[in-house]
């Protein structure tokens, strides 16, 4: 058995081109390690298989959702927990158990590096190697979007020309990270801090601002439910993970 | 704990709660504008929140919201493995102990608006609160003159000089209309007189403040040479005996 990468894999493009990209670059067996937080979006095992068709080694998926409910939100609830007073550390949470259990997987598939599709400018990237080094400090880390200079272009391009089996909307303008605590969103339009979020932005609320506006009762509201063919196909968009 | 999140996410969400937009601090140096939806979250950490009111003891709730904001504050920066946050952890535990009980919400127009607590771990006495029938609570003004003089003692006074704490007055030495004069007169001094003699209490409030003036006026009187060398101590020790 060669030495072994294990990846945090979300099912997206730039994760499933890191599959294959870790190989190539390093020689060795990528396992991939999906993580299931309550983010909804696609079925677990359908992302499974990409792994595996995007040339994993081993795929692994991982169904965390009261794990993460009774070890991470649990504590945030008792704690109160608003970052700057009103951010309740949506990603902050999930970060800690996905490095939990990347180490569990690399000590398990005789892994000494592991992998995350992190750019340099986000939070996360210092939480799962913070976390790790807390939790395996023998353990080294890599990450090709970061430390190579990704693009969202270069990744497709990429993953176009080796065939992956990933549809991808070059258009699709969001940067999304959701579980069961709540949802970030990121994108090019709200980077404008004077732009107003349009509900095109949201999938988890509807418009409280719609019944008064339409000065009438519940009804609208009746049988509303989370969007979730947005969360769908907002959850995977091509770019960055710095979802904070 | 996943079952309140997913239920409270569909409630909450349905009307709005838990949109969030706001420019944030990244823990890489930047500010960034982010998006975020957490309806059950939110909705949940309101409740938690009341009920700590309801059920936790003023002194530690005081230190617990500082606690709470340091506790995110790590958790945001990727210190969830870190002693200090197991240190953390430890003390919200110990906080924790009476928290519970049951929360009644309002979830409308975008906001989770508490209507209604009820624990039996309840620290709220209806009996001391009331302005009506049925009212407990002592408002004679002697364990509350206690409580505002315990800082002026441990404010100690000048070094080596033993505080003294002023004799809080009497309830018996007053009459039952809480007037400390007007006994030798036929007739009773005018209610307007009566009232304003009730400020006695604040009086005592007040008096090691104004001791601790007279103190000051004694020394300046000394430097300026309007008291003798001998005069001064004279006048500190009356002013130590009148208290203060």
């Amino acid at each position: 058995m060669s030495d072994r990468i294990v990846l945090a894999y979300s099912g997206g493009l730039d994760t499933s081109v890191c599959i294959g990209w870790l190989a190539e670059e390093t020689g060795r067996e990528v396992v991939a390690v999906a993580i299931d937080v309550g983010q909804g979006g696609e079925d677990m095992e359908v992302i499974r298989q990409r792994a595996l068709d995007c040339g994993a080694v081993e795929a692994v998926v991982v169904d965390a959702k009261d794990e993460f409910a009774e070890d991470f939100c649990r504590p945030a609830l008792r704690a109160n927990a608003l970052y700057m007073d009103r951010y309740p550390l949506i990603s902050s949470l999930s970060r800690p158990l996905i490095a939990r259990h990347l180490v569990e997987a690399a000590r398990f598939h005789g892994a000494t590096v592991v992998s995350h599709g992190c750019t340099g400018k986000g939070n996360d990237q210092v939480r799962f190697e913070v976390g790790i080094a807390n939790l395996a400090p023998e353990l080294s880390v890599i990450a090709p979007v970061r430390d190579y200079a990704w693009t969202r272009e270069k990744a497709i391009a990429y993953a176009e020309d080796k065939g992956l089996p990933i549809q991808q909307s070059k258009s699709s303008p969001y940067s999304i990270d959701q579980n069961a605590w709540g949802r970030a969103v990121e994108t090019g339009f709200l980077e404008d801090i004077w732009n107003a979020p349009i509900e095109d932005v949201y999938a988890y609320t509807a418009d409280p601002c719609h019944r008064a506006r339409a000065g009438r009762g519940n009804d609208h509201l009746r049988g509303w439910e989370p969007d979730r063919d947005r969360q769908r196909k907002g959850l995977h968009a091509p770019g960055h993970s710095d979802l904070e | 704990m996943l079952q309140a999140i997913q239920i409270l996410n569909e409630r909450a969400g349905a009307q709005g709660v838990g949109r969030l937009d706001l420019v944030e601090d990244r823990l890489v140096g930047i500010k960034s504008r982010e998006v975020y939806e957490a309806p059950g979250a939110i909705a949940l950490i309101t409740a938690h929140m009341e009920l700590e009111n309801v059920t936790v003891e003023r002194e530690l709730a005081r230190f617990k919201r500082a606690i709470d904001q340091r506790w995110g504050e790590l958790v945001y920066d990727g210190q969830w493995y870190s002693p200090l946050k197991r240190a953390l952890d430890s003390f919200i535990d110990e906080a924790q102990q009476a928290v519970s009980g049951d929360i009644r919400m309002i979830l409308h127009a975008g906001k989770a608006t508490v209507t209604g607590r009820r624990s039996d771990t309840s620290l709220y006495d209806f009996s001391l609160a009331t302005y009506d029938e049925g009212d407990r609570f002592d408002q004679s003004p002697g364990p509350r003159i206690h409580s505002a003089l315990r800082h002026v003692e441990h404010a100690g006074g000048a070094p080596g000089r033993q505080p003294v704490l002023i004799t809080p007055p009497n309830p018996a030495a007053e009459d039952h209309q809480g007037r400390l004069w007007g006994g030798r007169f036929e007739a009773s001094p005018a209610e307007a007189m009566a009232t304003l003699s009730r400020s006695t209490h604040f009086d005592w409030r007040l008096a090691p403040y104004d001791v601790a003036g007279s103190r000051a006026h004694a020394r300046a009187l000394h430097q300026a040479g309007l008291l003798t060398d001998d005069e001064l101590p004279a006048m500190i020790d009356g002013l130590d005996a009148a208290g203060g």
